[in-house]
């Protein structure tokens, strides 16, 4: 429901307009002058604003003025100013403050309903512009396949990360994971079965990891856990925990049970502010190299 | 002035603007009146201390609402109290308010002669 807002201190006017307006179906909330009017536009979420141009404490320029400064506000209000002033200067004076339209009082209401359709029709191009922003972004941050973050995503994720462990001066530690043998399974099985597991693979890693630990898809069959104030005792027990939760349940497919590990390998460093991004992670797959070489299915921690 | 000549509400042009809403008027005119004494007070206090800018904005208030219910000469009277207060001038504003006073009690007199013809 649109959500819209009548500031004015007539009550006449007011009593008018919110008459009008509720009976088009929009949700209106009434103030009677300038300060009550931005306190509505502080706590709710309106999307069309009828603002009386002369109003005690603050007038409607004023108040549009402010609406538009607020550079926090990614959700448009389409802002009406209500004036009985019909010379070219106040309405340039008024459009140029910020607002989209103006109606002159005391107004036609056939005129007054086409105008804030008019109104309806930006918020609602603006509310499909700002859904289909929200999906292309969720898209461009995701791996398609696993749903967990893509490798660009991750990679800003530690970045961020590790600068504010070096801020706080707290450990950070990194995971690089590696489905074993993950060409035999798709040699043996297919692609879609290889597809299959990797999603599997996915959710149970995500589901076996603290709220604020990160996990994203950095390669095929790789994945990587960003591990912010971890120890490395605790880096090593996450690892095993997601090694476990891996090899001790066989996927099921069409083709029968299939075994899968996964060989695990970390860095962490209690110093962040003596190790560059790059040297971690470099640390990192060195671990996991060492994991592979000595058998797969295990977890391999650097020292640092 | 009569009411017949000169009616003080246009009141076919003020249920137009309604919607044709006879009840929903009355609502109106019942809401201008509490409203117009609490306003009058203020305006007499503002030309009192004369508060210009406030002056102003009570005549401003006063010509919407009365243009709103299509009361002519309240929202004339409004209208000079609110060019005195934009033109800092006292004289005006005096005499307006004591017009624009007459006029409402010519509104109520109007009402109440119409509510006896109803009855």
């Amino acid at each position: 429901m649109i959500k819209l807002l009548v500031a004015d201190d007539d009550p006449v006017s007011r009593k008018i307009l919110e008459k009008h307006t509720s009976s088009w179906g929009f949700k209106v909330y009434a103030a009677k002058n300038g300060k009550e009017a931005r306190d509505i536009l502080s706590k709710k979420d309106i999307h069309i604003a009828l603002l009386d141009w002369m109003m005690p404490e603050i007038s409607g320029i004023e108040l549009c003025s402010q609406i538009r400064k607020k550079k926090s506000e990614n959700k448009y209000k389409y802002i009406i100013l209500l004036t009985s002033k019909d010379n070219q200067e106040d309405i340039i004076t008024g459009l140029e403050a910020g607002a989209d339209d103006y109606i002159t009082k005391p107004f036609n209401i056939k005129e007054f309903e086409a105008r804030l359709k008019t109104g309806m029709r930006i918020i609602t191009l603006q509310h499909q512009l700002l859904k289909s922003q929200k999906e292309l972004h969720r898209i461009a941050i995701h791996d398609s396949l696993t749903g967990l973050f893509n490798r660009r995503e991750i990679t800003r994720i530690f970045k961020e990360r590790f600068i504010q462990a070096r801020r706080e001066k707290r450990p950070i530690g990194t995971i690089i994971l590696d489905i074993d043998h993950f060409k035999k399974i798709n040699d043996n099985h297919g692609h879609q079965i290889g597809d299959a597991v990797l999603v599997e693979v996915a959710q149970r890693l995500q589901g076996n990891l603290r709220p604020y630990d990160k996990i994203g898809r950095y390669g095929g069959e790789e994945f990587l856990v960003i591990l912010p104030n971890c120890g490395k005792a605790s880096a090593r027990k996450v690892a095993e925990r997601l090694r476990r939760t891996i090899c001790q349940t066989k996927f099921k497919s069409n083709n029968g049970a299939i075994n899968i590990s996964i060989s695990l390998g970390g860095a962490v460093t209690e110093r962040p502010n003596h190790i560059s991004m790059n040297e971690l992670l470099r640390l990192s797959d060195m671990a996991l190299y060492g994991a592979k070489n000595n058998g797969r299915n295990r977890t391999g921690i650097a020292d640092i | 002035m009569t009411h017949e000549k000169n009616p003080p509400i246009d009141y076919s042009m003020a249920l137009m603007r309604t919607g044709d809403d006879k009840e929903f008027l009355n609502e109106l005119i019942d809401l201008y009146i509490s409203d117009f004494n609490s306003r009058v007070s203020q305006l007499e206090n503002a030309i009192m201390e004369k508060d210009y800018a406030l002056i102003l904005m009570l005549g401003h208030t006063l010509k919407g609402s009365s243009s709103n219910l299509c009361l002519t000469g309240l929202e004339e009277f409004s209208f000079q109290i609110e060019r005195a207060g934009r033109n800092n001038n006292l004289k005006p504003a005096q005499l307006a308010l004591k017009l624009l006073k007459g006029e409402f009690e010519r509104f109520l007199n109007f009402l109440s002669l119409q509510k006896r013809r109803i009855a």
